[in-house]
This record gives C-alpha cells, sequence and structure tokens, in this order.
C-alpha cells in the first residue's frame, strides 16, 4: 500500500475528474447541523470535507432503504421475471473510517452463504474514498478498533495535513482512479507518520468500552439474563431508528408491488427492517418470538458484540455513536457494554 | 455473478385435494420436468407475483421426483390465495432452503416421529422416505395429533398406517363428539403413556406447534433419549430464505440456513428456541 500526497486546492479539480466518469456521492451540510451522503452528479462543490458524523452513513448507496430484485409482468404464461441487478460506477466520496468498517461488515454478510448479487454489483463498481473524520461526544471508535480505515477496506483515504491531503492507497482500483487524476507526490515517512498521528490523537477526547473487542464473546456469554434488558427494555419505544442509522444494521423485508396504472405488472422490493420493531419476529398464529422491547434491546446488543464477532471475527459495532444520537429515549450502548465490564472486572479493563 | 436468489422456477398445480377444511395440499410439478431435488424436513418458498411469498415444507418424499406436494393452512396473504388456485394455474417456488433429517443419524436405530397439527405436513415426508427403505431403520413408531378428528391431515395415509404392521402407529385428537372419535383422546405427549421404547436405541422427529415442544421434551429427556437423538423442526418468519433478512434468526442460529430441522443437542442451547 502507499502513501502519496495531493496539494490541498488540488482535491476539487480531482473530484471534477472523477465525476466524467462515475457518478458522484458525498456528505453535504443540510438543515438543522445534520449530514447527510448524497447523489452530487455536478453539485460536487456542495460536498463537505470536515464534518461531524453524518446522521445516515452511506450504507444505503450499497443497500437502499428500498430497491427492486425483480420486475415482473404477470398477462403471459409462465410470467415473466426479471431480476433488476444494475449497477453504475460510483465514487462514494468521504467516507469516515468506522463507515468504511462498516461496510466491510456488510460485505462479508451479503457474501456468505448465498451471495446477495445486488449488493455485490454496487459494491463492484463503487470507489469508496475515505477521510479523515472530526468526532463528537458520542463517538467511540478507538474503542472499537475502527479509528483507522479497514486493511483491503477502501480504495483510498485522505487525511488532512492542513496543507496537503496525505492519501493512502489501499486498492489497484484506488491507484487507478488517482493516476489518472491530478498531481501527486510520493509521501514521505514524516508526512505518513503525521497522518498517523493525526488518526491517533482523534482517539484522545473519546470515550469508549473498557474491554478489548476481541474479549467481547466472553463477556456477552454471561449477560443474557441481566437485569439491565429489563431496564432498557421500559424505556426503549420500538421506533426502529438505532437499526435504521446503524452502519452495519442489514436485516429486511421482502413484499411484491404491483405498478398502480398497470394491472399485470409490478416488482418484488426490499426495504429495511428493524429487529426493534415489535413485530419483526412474529410468525403465523400471532406468536413473537421477541415480544418485549427487553428481548428485541438484548438482541441487537448480541447482533453487534457476540453473534458476529464469533462468526466474523469481527464486532458489528464500529463505534459510530449513531444509536446513542438518534435514539429519543437516550439509550447508552457504551454505558451498558461497560457495565457489564464492571460487573465482569470491577475497577479493570480487558 | 448475475443469477438472482429471488427468482423463482414455476411450477404447475397438478392436483388439489381437501385435507380438513383450512388445509389443502397440492402436488405440484416443475417446468420441464425438473425435480425439486430436496430433503425431507426442507422448505420451499412459494409466491404468487403480485401478493408474495411465504414459506412451505415440502411433504412428499425425495424420492419422488416428478412432483411434489405442499401442504397449505389458509391463514393469510399467501396461503388463501393459494387455496384459491386451480388445477393448472401456476407457482413460483424458490428453495429448497435449509438442512432438512440426516437420514444416516437415523439408519440402523428406532425411530420414533411425533407430529402435531401441521407438523404432519412437515414430518410426511420424513415418514415416507422412512418406509420406502422400511430396512435401513430398526422400528418405526409415528405418533400424529390434531384438535378435531376433521382436522387430522391425509386421513387415507393414517388409515394405511393402522393397517400396516411395520409402524407403530398412534393418533389422538384433542376433542371430539362420541358419535365423530372413537380413538385415543388427549394431547400427543398422553400417548407417551401407552409407547415403551429403548431410549438408547431410539432417533425422534418432532413437528408442532411450539407448546407441544416443551411437553414432548420433557418425556423425551425424561425417559433419557439423548439430546443428540431428537431433531425438531423450528419454525420462525422467514423472508428471503437465504440467510440475509434476519427474521428467522433464534440468537445466532438463520434457521433458514442451519434450519428448519435442529437437534435438541443444538436447539438447546439456544435460549430463543423455545420460548
Ligand atoms: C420452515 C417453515 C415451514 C413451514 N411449513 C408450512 C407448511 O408446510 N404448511 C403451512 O401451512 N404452513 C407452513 N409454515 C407456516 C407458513 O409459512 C406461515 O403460515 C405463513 O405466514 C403463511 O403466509 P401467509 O402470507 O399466508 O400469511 P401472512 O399474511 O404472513 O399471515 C399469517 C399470520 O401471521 C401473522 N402475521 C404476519 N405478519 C404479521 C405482522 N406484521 N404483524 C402481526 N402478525 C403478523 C398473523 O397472525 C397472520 O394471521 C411454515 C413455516 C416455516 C418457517
Ligand atoms: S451499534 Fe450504534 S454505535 Fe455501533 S455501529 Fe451501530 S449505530 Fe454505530
Ligand atoms: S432508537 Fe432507542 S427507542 Fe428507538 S428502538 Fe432503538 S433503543 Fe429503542
Ligand atoms: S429467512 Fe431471511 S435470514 Fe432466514
Amino acid at each position: 500500500m502507499s502513501h502519496r500526497v495531493m496539494q490541498k486546492e488540488h482535491i476539487w479539480t480531482f473530484v471534477e475528474n472523477l465525476a466524467r466518469s462515475h457518478r458522484l456521492v458525498g456528505p453535504v451540510a443540510r438543515p438543522g447541523n445534520q449530514i447527510s451522503f448524497e447523489y452530487l452528479d455536478d453539485h460536487w462543490r456542495d460536498m463537505v470535507l470536515d464534518y461531524p458524523p453524518s446522521q445516515y452513513p452511506p450504507k444505503s448507496i450499497l443497500f437502499p432503504r428500498r430497491e427492486t430484485l425483480l420486475t415482473f409482468t404477470i398477462n403471459g404464461e409462465p410470467p415473466q421475471v426479471s431480476a433488476t441487478v444494475t449497477a453504475e460506477p460510483t465514487a462514494i466520496f468521504g467516507i469516515h473510517a468506522c463507515d468504511l468498517h462498516g461496510i466491510r461488515c456488510l460485505d462479508m454478510v451479503f457474501a456468505d452463504g448465498v451471495p446477495d448479487p445486488y449488493y455485490h454489483a454496487r459494491r463492484a463498481a463503487a470507489l469508496l474514498i475515505g477521510v479523515s473524520c472530526r468526532p463528537d461526544a458520542e463517538c467511540f471508535c478507538a474503542s472499537m478498533g475502527t479509528l483507522f480505515p479497514p486493511e483491503g477496506g477502501f480504495d483510498l483515504f485522505l487525511t488532512d495535513l492542513d496543507t496537503a491531503w496525505l492519501v493512502q492507497v489501499g486498492s489497484e482500483k484506488g491507484a487507478a482512479a488517482l493516476a489518472d487524476n491530478v498531481e501527486c507526490r510520493e509521501a514521505t515517512a514524516e508526512q505518513i507518520r503525521q497522518g498517523q498521528e493525526r488518526l491517533a490523537a482523534r482517539a484522545l477526547q473519546q470515550k469508549g468500552i473498557h474491554i478489548r473487542v476481541e474479549h467481547l464473546p466472553l463477556l456477552f456469554g454471561g449477560e443474557y439474563h441481566d437485569p439491565i434488558w429489563d431496564e432498557l427494555g421500559e424505556r426503549c419505544i420500538s421506533c426502529g431508528e438505532c437499526n435504521f442509522v446503524c452502519p452495519t444494521c442489514y436485516c429486511f423485508d421482502v413484499a411484491d408491488e404491483m405498478d398502480p396504472h398497470d394491472s399485470t405488472s409490478g416488482r418484488r422490493v426490499r426495504t429495511w427492517d428493524a429487529c426493534q420493531l415489535p413485530d419483526f419476529a412474529v410468525v403465523a398464529g400471532g406468536k413473537n418470538y421477541r415480544d418485549t422491547a427487553a428481548q428485541r434491546n438484548r438482541h441487537r446488543f448480541y447482533r453487534k458484540f457476540l453473534y458476529p464477532v464469533l462468526k466474523y471475527k469481527k464486532s458489528f459495532c464500529v463505534g459510530c455513536g449513531r444509536c446513542v444520537r438518534s435514539c429519543p429515549v437516550d439509550i447508552q450502548i457504551v454505558d451498558t457494554v461497560n457495565h457489564f465490564v464492571e460487573q465482569n472486572l470491577p475497577g479493570g479493563k480487558s | 455473478m448475475t443469477d438472482s436468489p429471488y427468482v423463482p422456477r414455476w411450477a404447475t398445480i397438478r392436483h388439489i385435494r381437501r385435507e380438513t377444511p383450512s388445509v389443502k395440499r397440492l402436488e405440484l410439478e416443475l417446468d420441464n420436468g425438473q425435480a425439486l431435488g430436496h430433503q425431507s424436513g426442507q422448505f420451499v418458498e412459494a409466491g404468487i407475483l403480485g401478493l408474495g411469498e411465504a414459506p412451505f415444507s415440502v411433504s412428499s418424499s425425495p424420492r419422488r421426483t416428478d412432483s411434489f406436494d405442499l401442504v397449505i393452512r389458509s391463514v393469510g396473504t399467501v396461503s388463501e390465495k393459494l387455496h384459491g388456485l386451480k388445477t393448472g394455474d401456476r407457482i413460483g417456488i424458490r428453495g429448497p432452503f435449509g438442512h432438512g433429517f440426516e437420514l444416516a443419524r437415523f439408519r440402523n436405530r428406532d425411530v420414533l416421529v411425533v407430529a402435531s397439527e401441521m407438523g404432519l405436513a412437515t414430518l410426511r415426508s420424513l415418514v415416507h422416505e422412512l418406509l420406502e427403505e422400511r430396512l435401513l431403520y430398526g422400528r418405526l413408531m409415528v405418533l400424529v395429533s390434531a384438535p378435531t378428528p376433521e382436522q387430522l391431515l391425509f386421513k387415507d395415509e393414517l388409515a394405511e398406517w393402522t393397517n400396516r404392521r411395520d409402524i407403530d402407529f398412534y393418533v389422538t385428537v384433542d376433542r371430539a363428539l362420541d358419535r365423530e372419535w372413537s380413538g385415543h383422546i388427549g394431547v400427543v405427549t398422553t400417548l407417551f403413556q401407552q409407547l415403551q421404547f429403548d431410549p438408547k436405541q431410539t432417533v425422534t422427529a418432532i413437528s408442532g406447534p411450539p407448546v407441544m415442544y416443551k411437553y414432548a421434551l420433557l418425556e423425551l429427556l425424561g425417559r433419557g433419549v439423548a439430546p443428540a437423538s431428537i431433531f425438531l423442526t423450528m419454525e420462525r418468519r422467514m423472508r428471503c430464505g437465504v440467510g440475509k433478512c434476519g427474521h428467522c434468526q433464534i440468537n445466532n442460529v438463520y434457521v433458514c440456513q442451519r434450519g428448519p430441522v435442529l437437534s435438541y443437542a443444538d436447539a438447546g442451547k439456544l435460549e430463543e428456541a423455545f420460548v
């Protein structure tokens, strides 16, 4: 992996050139201090590169909130069905390190077992360009091991060195995108060190979980019946927002829709679903396998901190803090984990 | 990679049979004479374009390759629509999905099948398969129950099983009027009292509503059947069938992939399995 240095003022030329061969997605500022990832196309100048965590991660570009899986017409025999696997080259610009880790998690999920061609097509057509972040009070990436971009999980990563951008090249695709574009120089050892320091410095003001990520399975193994689940359950209003904003949540629903103007054609769509919504686990006859908010909260925590760590050797909480920022009743993820740490290792860290 | 796991194959309804007032059996044939290629215990997603899909057990033996049966209780959107179809109509089929019964673990052992209500739709394929290679197994005990006599599935086959000397067959209903039923009355676990078997030599397959599992497990474990010799089929909400949508999870287990058949040695460790 190589490091290059780009002059500060070249960044917009770089973006403009990329926009010629890619659809461009990047973070923009919206009213109410919200940052949102949007298709920018020729509005690329609106992009902000020094920004606090966005309200939603860029997940929806690769795994849309709502997408068509199949289109069909039912007036013939047999009915005609076609899968709508399409993707255009898309540069997703300005992704923070934690969100690159989130994409890494989705990569593993959608490649596992029966691979998902829809995600795969978009992912293969995407150029992931990361950028160093500006953490806020809810960030805890350092303790989740996501302060630095994931090895093999990005194409380019930009770190702000005040007078220049340090550009870490993470893939062949990234190298090619850079090569055909603006003038860059080889980074000096000093610049690389500075970049590392910049990223590491962000850890200093952060809160964090008081246990090493590898040890999470040991911790969560024993907390299934802790009374804290009931406490969280009493407060939680089961709105599902913590799922929707999470860069690693991937559950969905599948449903058919008929075309409103043509009763012979329609589509099968998938939409994000959320395990915190009350009827997520309801089966025929009305039985609900996770009937209480306490059970659903526990499931969410276990799906971040235990199950994927066992399966993929990676925590599916990447420390972005979004679920806390968006929770109407202030359910705290770090405090909850630390409550378990305190219970198991009083006063200590693992 | 453009093959979408969401594109169905087409199957034509060859025969429809009403099993009970709310259950129909559909005999289906895949286009181009393809075999479904399932194992006993596996399921398919059956769908109607414009309405959606739902999971159903394949209810016929894997050896019957020219057609297969789905046995459908009318409870909601898709199942009601399937009930309204006619012979010659087509439906979409995805799958088979998941893991069925590992028959290698049944060979040379006594087999106890416990099927309650719609559980018989799921276990019928297993019973058929065991009967087709009957000599490979020891005793075959089959316990069947339904809420009322009217709700018993496959009445013709049950009559045949009653008469076969190579099946110890027991059937019960939860309640019945005197004039319609002269057999045993009581929930399925009351049949255990009539049954002597060697717990060390016996493998069991159980399918039925969730409450039945608790009582059946108490009986079986109480008699000393090993958890690894008890196989259960698990029902959960399912949307994709391919381990992605998250709906079917029991703790960390995707039922659509690791199940729907799980051994009690595995399922017993899952806190959410029998809630
Ligand atoms: C592995 C497996 C095998 C199965 N095998 C069979 C089989 O062989 N035969 C069979 O008849 N069934 C079988 N089932 C059950 C069958 O899949 C369900 O009955 C399915 O719901 C039927 O779909 P539907 O569209 O007809 O009903 P739906 O429209 O999905 O509704 C069914 C019921 O589910 C509940 N429900 C659904 N959605 C919601 C919601 N959002 N909120 C609250 N309640 C809701 C309601 O109580 C409703 O009455 C199986 C299920 C699994 C998982
Ligand atoms: S669980 Fe919360 S903090 Fe962790 S990755 Fe998801 S949204 Fe971010
Ligand atoms: S955002 Fe908060 S209130 Fe809403 S479901 Fe999540 S934990 Fe519950
Ligand atoms: S049915 Fe979707 S994950 Fe199992």
